[in-house]
């Protein structure tokens, strides 16, 4: 067992039964070939790591593999997509330019013009009409 | 700590090997483990409770020790650094083993089933004395009384101040000497 006791040796305070008991318990093997496998199978562990790590593909690995012409094909591609976008987004500022412009001029106009209703009294107007009134609505011609 | 302090040849070797290794030499980090791994595998062991676990928190630990030693300064102690970061693993197996058997019954936790001297009583009651003290208080009994490491140096493995050590070493002993007392005093 690897440890830095003597055989038989113990802490001074520790109980030595009970020391026994856990040396016996925590024994480690005693056997060289299971630590020659042991430090195989610690080297296998690290070497698979590191090639997962090697190996393991990027999401930009792939550039690597293209050729001139797939270079053309992307290039194209990315072109249209840009010219598309650009043009989407022209269109949608320009209607969001128009519908801004019509609320301000709106909401200059209400400004404009405010409602005569703030502090007005209202009174219930009477018509004075005149005697020959009904004549006249009747035979408005005639006057 | 002088400058003019002696340097083992022994040091100076797994310095050599340390910096190699660090330079991306495979078969000086494999020196690395044939000096460690035997001193890694009895921390692990003193905080887990299997030895499969111990060789999974071994090769853990190896594992990050690797993928970590370029920031490792070739003038620390290049074992207590490792015994950390195996400490450490076995920590983490230990955290997920409680989490996984929490369900099952504390007699099947603690029977390490491949012991063949599990048949006797007095190491059964030890295995569960062992069990049912916490696990730094168990590694430090198993670090100081198995390994023969001192306060400080379990406080470093564990990254616990010595102080603490020394009251959990005491707590562990009459936590185990109560435990195991019983049946001693039986004819």
């Amino acid at each position: 067992m690897n440890t830095r006791h003597e055989a038989g040796q113990h802490q001074p305070d520790a109980d030595p039964q009970t020391t026994e008991l856990l040396r016996a318990h925590y024994a480690a093997p005693q056997h060289e070939t299971y630590w020659q496998s042991m430090e195989q199978r610690i080297l296998q562990r690290v070497s698979a790591a590191v090639q997962d790590t090697v190996l393991r593909p990027r999401w930009w690995s792939g550039f690597a593999e293209f050729r001139p012409a797939d270079w053309k094909t992307v290039g194209l591609i990315a072109a249209t997509l840009a010219l598309l976008t650009a043009g989407a987004t022209f269109v949608r500022d320009q209607s969001v330019d128009a519908k801004a412009r019509e609320l301000a001029a709106r909401a200059a106009v209400e400004s404009a013009m405010p409602l005569p209703i703030g502090d007005a009294t209202f009174t219930r107007a009477r018509m004075h009409l005149a005697p020959d009134a009904p004549e006249r609505y009747l035979n408005p011609l005639d006057y | 700590m002088g400058p003019d302090r002696p340097v083992s040849a022994e040091a100076l070797a797994e310095r050599e090997l340390v910096l190699a290794a660090q330079a991306g030499d495979h078969t000086a980090f494999a020196g690395l483990v044939h000096r460690h791994q035997r001193r890694a595998y009895a921390v692990a062991r003193a905080i887990v409770l299997s030895h499969d676990d111990a060789e999974d928190a071994v090769q853990e630990g190896f594992l990050h020790a690797f993928r970590a030693l370029e920031r490792f300064r070739p003038e620390q102690a290049f074992g207590a650094w490792l015994h950390r970061i195996v400490a450490n693993a076995a920590l983490d197996i230990a955290r997920r083993r409680k989490v996984r058997d929490a369900d099952e019954l504390p007699e099947t936790l603690s029977s390490p089933h491949r012991d063949p001297a599990e048949a006797d009583e007095l190491r059964a009651r030890l295995s569960r004395a062992l069990n049912t003290l916490g696990e730094r208080q168990r590694a430090v009994i198993v670090l100081h009384d198995v390994q023969g490491y001192k306060h400080a140096e379990i406080g470093a493995i564990l990254g616990i101040p010595e102080g603490t050590a020394r009251s959990d070493l005491h707590h562990a002993r009459t936590h185990l000497r109560r435990q195991l007392s019983n049946l001693r005093s039986e004819p």
